[in-house]
């Protein structure tokens, strides 16, 4: 526990709330523009446009932001030479432990007031469709995931790379490869960690007559969640082995 | 207990060199040992080995009478404080939240900061965010840092890096008073021979990797004592002599080095040596600097 208090008290005035509320709002606004435009026929199924749009969106933007939680939360020690002295004070695994636990925290904040969002906008706009239990399950146990796996490299590579532009370019890049794996055929996307949000949304759409894009909900991919999860749990232990490698 | 830290056959290669070879390091409880070598010599490296921050090739290490392994690193160094190479903080927090975060860590009590900010003079300073404190401000935080909780064993890597005459007169008095006033030993490495001589109580000289001295500072010092050298036209002849009438003396630099004697026994060698005649051209009374007998160990030229 006392690891957990010294690494909040450690983001002190590093404002990474506002790294993930700045983000949330440009999200909360777009959601706000889109459901403004939709037509009755749509808002009865709002809930399953928002959450696919939003799994779609999280494609685009959570891997910045993970790349910079990232390397907020881990530059610190690099830039004060802290490694040495913690590793004096604690084991070295901890260290890297409680950094990954730290960023979890702040990656279900994230997640909890986006499907906040998500149902506010409903609430706004009068959605007729309910917000079953196992909807928001799903799309916060996925967007979880994804965002820890996701913070987890960043944060590997925050503390192999001094300079964190490694971390950031990884997070530009991941967006696009993520984007662009939702077009490769199977199995290659469920290799790409950066595109899961949309593998593992619950909606899908297609194009009906005149244009209009419909929302569909398909079981959940759970074995999908299985393989990302086994993958995470590879790159956890690679990324601690390195990071314990590491002489400081 | 003789000895705080003892190393045995310590040893780190890196690829085919050694950076520290075969190292056996005693420091003995309460001392003040100044660990002495030219740069990159393997002072750092040895102290990262005691404190595990790196893995040694061969050897081991005991601190506090336990061997350090992986399973008690955390356990036995709760004892120890360190500052190595360059202090470590964060920038972008003050000084007093910097201790406050190693307190939390090291599990002392709150007062332990304001103690440890009065021994190092930064009691003023500490709602600054540290990435504007000066250099030598930065250093007497990490010394803070390092004394959080009066660990038993403090190991300070060239403390006085970066600091202005007056901070570096100021931090050796305060190492110096450290084994008095609260007990601990202290191993500090530096470069300079003038700051060990000043400051430590014993010594280990470091080069290329290997220990090629250690002992009490005293004893460098003895190696320093005066003594009387002669010149002779003949040298050879002059040995004989000397041999023949059971005269103890060393040679160095084809001159009869003898310790240092009474004038009249000074007198007499000289005598015997002209009454066999010997003609002699010099007689001088000698004294080694501390840098002399460090360049006779090392080869090397150091700082003063």
């Amino acid at each position: 526990m006392k690891l957990l208090t010294t690494e909040i008290k450690k983001t002190r005035y590093r404002k990474i709330w506002l790294l993930l509320l700045v983000p949330l709002a440009i999200q909360g606004i777009w959601m706000l523009f889109i459901t403004s435009h939709t037509n009755q026929a749509q808002l009865n199924m709002g809930y399953s446009n928002l959450l696919y749009f939003m799994s779609t969106m999280n494609v685009i933007i959570i891997p910045i932001v993970m790349a910079m939680l990232a390397s907020r939360l881990c530059d610190i020690e690099n830039k004060g030479n802290t490694l040495k002295l913690l590793y004096t004070l604690e084991e070295k695994g901890k260290v890297f432990d409680y950094k990954l636990i730290l960023g979890s925290i702040y990656i279900l904040g994230f997640t909890i007031l986006q499907m906040i969002c998500i149902k506010l906008v409903g609430g706004i706009f009068k959605f007729t469709q309910m917000l079953e239990t196992h909807m928001w399950i799903e799309f916060i146990v996925s967007t979880f995931t994804v965002s820890v796996i996701l913070f987890l490299i960043h944060q590997i590579l925050s503390f192999q790379f001094k300079n964190q532009v490694a971390c950031l370019t990884v997070g530009i890049g991941g967006t696009f490869f993520g984007l662009f794996s939702m077009f490769f055929p199977a199995p290659f996307p469920y290799f790409i960690i950066w595109g899961y949000y949309s593998i593992l949304s619950g909606f899908r759409f297609r194009n009906v007559p005149a244009g209009v894009m419909k929302v569909y909900e398909i079981p959940y991919k759970t074995e999908a969640l299985f393989f990302l999860a086994v993958l995470g749990i590879i790159i956890y232990l690679v990324g601690k082995k390195l990071f314990l490698r590491r002489e400081v | 207990m003789n000895y705080i830290i003892e190393t045995k056959m310590l040893s780190k290669q890196y690829g085919n060199k050694y950076s520290v070879k075969q190292l056996d390091l005693r420091v003995p409880v309460g001392s003040v040992y100044g660990f002495l070598g030219p740069n990159g010599a393997g002072k750092t490296t040895s102290m990262k080995m005691v404190l595990g921050l790196i893995k040694p090739t061969e050897g081991n290490v005991r601190i506090l009478g336990k061997q350090l392994c992986e399973k008690n690193r955390i356990t036995i160094l709760k004892n120890t404080g360190s500052l190595i190479e360059s202090p470590s903080y964060y920038g972008h927090l003050t000084g007093g939240e910097n201790l406050e975060i190693v307190r939390i860590l090291k599990n002392v009590s709150k007062s332990e900061i304001g103690n440890v900010l009065k021994i190092v003079r930064l009691e003023e300073e500490q709602h600054k965010k540290v990435k504007n404190y000066s250099l030598g401000m930065k250093q007497r935080l990490g010394l803070a840092v390092a004394l959080i909780g009066r660990p038993k064993l403090l190991l300070l890597d060239e403390p006085t890096n970066g600091l202005d005459p007056a901070g570096i007169q100021e931090m050796r008095e305060l190492i110096k008073s450290l084994p008095q006033k609260y007990g601990m030993t202290v191993m500090v490495s530096s470069h300079l021979l003038s700051e060990v001589d000043q400051m430590a109580t014993n010594v280990g000289i470091i080069d290329n990797g290997e220990l090629i001295f250690q002992d009490n500072l005293s004893l460098l010092h003895q190696q320093a004592s005066k003594k009387i050298h002669i010149r002779t036209l003949d040298q050879v002849k002059a040995f004989e002599v000397l041999n023949q009438n059971a005269i103890k003396y060393k040679v160095e630099q084809e001159n009869i080095v003898l310790p240092i004697l009474a004038e009249i026994e000074v007198a007499n060698i000289v005598s015997l040596l002209v009454e066999n005649g010997i003609g002699i051209t010099r007689v001088i009374e000698k004294q080694k600097s501390l840098e002399e007998i460090f360049i006779s160990l090392t080869g090397k030229q150091v700082s003063l």
